[in-house]
């Protein structure tokens, strides 16, 4: 299975996509979007300029959530792959 | 125009392997029980325990596994307890139930019987709407947004007409199930029926709304453990008020059982075991699988369950 066209997608778009992707296996696609919403509103970072280094940050404020979905261990696990595979992505 | 390709490998994944392994054995003893024509030989008796116990048995310890990975004090953790000691309580009802007919020993297990009903009255009565309710609040907690529609007060109303049912009929309920017909037994469980008239309302309200939440979470295997624990219950609690109508309106008690209705029961505990493992099993890959995206988890084999 491949998927393609990712590019086509604007920056700020292609992480927040990339975050929703990652954490929707565990808690739902649409729980996904809630939880990085509120830490973006609770970072208040401009989502249309959302960028690799605010990653750790989001990763940071929506661990508590996650928390209490998945337990601890895997929460730390989906916060690390966001701060590595997200962030770290684009950054390398 | 530039083009990005991400190649996905495909990874087995045991908690699924696990899931499909747990229905497939449920399935073809259902089969096994329909080609024998619900003939309760000691084999079939004795497969069915053995089949309903690793179910049950299995959701209890990945119940109490999935507990473990939530710290001390957080909701999950004492939610996920609760479910494990549901599952544990099926299980000392399906042996205490069984085993007595296997050995041939049904009146002289009357008390341990009585105690296992009534620790599985406690557990799916009471504790099951409170971990429903824990549940509630750690949705709310985390700010998921809850639209209850109007064709979810069906469901609700029905579930909550099938526990009243339930507690109506509990003295049918006793008769047809426990093997015991004895006027103060049956003043006594009503009057405790009453106590859990409350619980079982709310339990319809509180499984509804999260029925609706883990259908709001858009997929995800926190929202299919959910799923599962409350298709697990629904199957129960319909059982049960279908044998006490059977016996309380049809006269059809349990040692006259037609063999379609013994075999509708009998499949009814096995589907309802299967999806409380189900459940179990989800939110044990939840708190301990590896990270996967979504598209990993939509090309694996989980992708096609539920």
């Amino acid at each position: 299975m491949q998927l393609q066209g990712i590019n086509e997608e604007p920056p700020e778009n292609f992480l927040l996509k990339k975050s929703v992707f990652l954490l929707a296996s565990s808690v739902g696609k649409a729980t996904a979007e809630k939880l990085l919403d509120q830490g973006i509103i609770q970072l208040r970072i401009d989502a249309s300029r959302l960028a690799a280094g605010d990653i750790p940050r989001l990763a940071l404020a929506i661990e508590p959530s996650l928390r209490a979905l998945v337990g601890n261990e895997k929460a730390q696990k989906l916060a690390s792959a966001l701060r590595v595979l997200v962030g770290g992505a684009i950054i390398g | 125009m530039a083009t990005e390709s991400i190649p996905i490998v495909r990874e087995t994944n045991k908690h699924a392997t696990m899931r499909r392994a747990g229905l497939i054995v449920g399935v073809l003893f259902g089969l096994v029980q329909l080609m024998a024509w619900g003939t309760q030989s000691t084999l079939v008796l004795t497969l069915g325990l053995i089949i309903n116990v690793g179910l049950a048995g299995g959701a209890c310890v990945l119940s109490y596994k999935s507990a473990r990975h939530f710290d001390r004090g957080e909701t999950g953790r004492r939610v996920w307890l609760l479910i494990a000691f549901m599952a544990l309580a099926d299980c000392g009802v399906l042996i205490s139930f069984t085993l007595p007919r296997i050995i041939g020993a049904v009146e002289g297990v009357v008390t341990l019987t009585l105690l296992t009903s009534a620790l599985t009255a406690l557990s799916r009565g009471v504790l099951l709407p409170l971990a429903l309710w824990m549940m509630v609040r750690v949705y709310r907690g985390i700010g998921l947004g809850f639209h209850l529609e109007r064709r979810d007060y069906l469901p609700m109303i029905a579930f909550a007409g099938m526990g009243v049912l339930s507690l109506a009929l509990v003295g049918s309920i006793a008769r047809s199930q426990l093997y015991v017909d004895d006027p103060g037994l049956t003043r006594w469980l009503r009057s405790i029926g009453l106590l859990l008239l409350p619980a079982l309302v709310l339990s319809s309200v509180f499984g509804v709304m999260i029925w609706r939440y883990a259908k709001q979470m858009g997929g995800g295997l926190v929202g299919k453990a959910w799923q599962a624990v409350l298709l697990c219950n629904v199957l129960w609690l319909a059982r049960f008020a279908f044998l006490g109508v059977l016996t309380r309106w049809f006269g059809i008690d349990a040692a006259a059982r037609p063999v379609l209705i013994e075999m509708i029961s009998f499949w009814a505990v096995i589907a309802s075991e299967c999806a409380l493992f189900w459940g179990a099993s989800f939110q044990y890959e939840a708190c301990a699988g590896a990270v996967n995206s979504l598209e990993e988890s939509s090309a694996g084999p989980s992708s096609s369950e539920c």
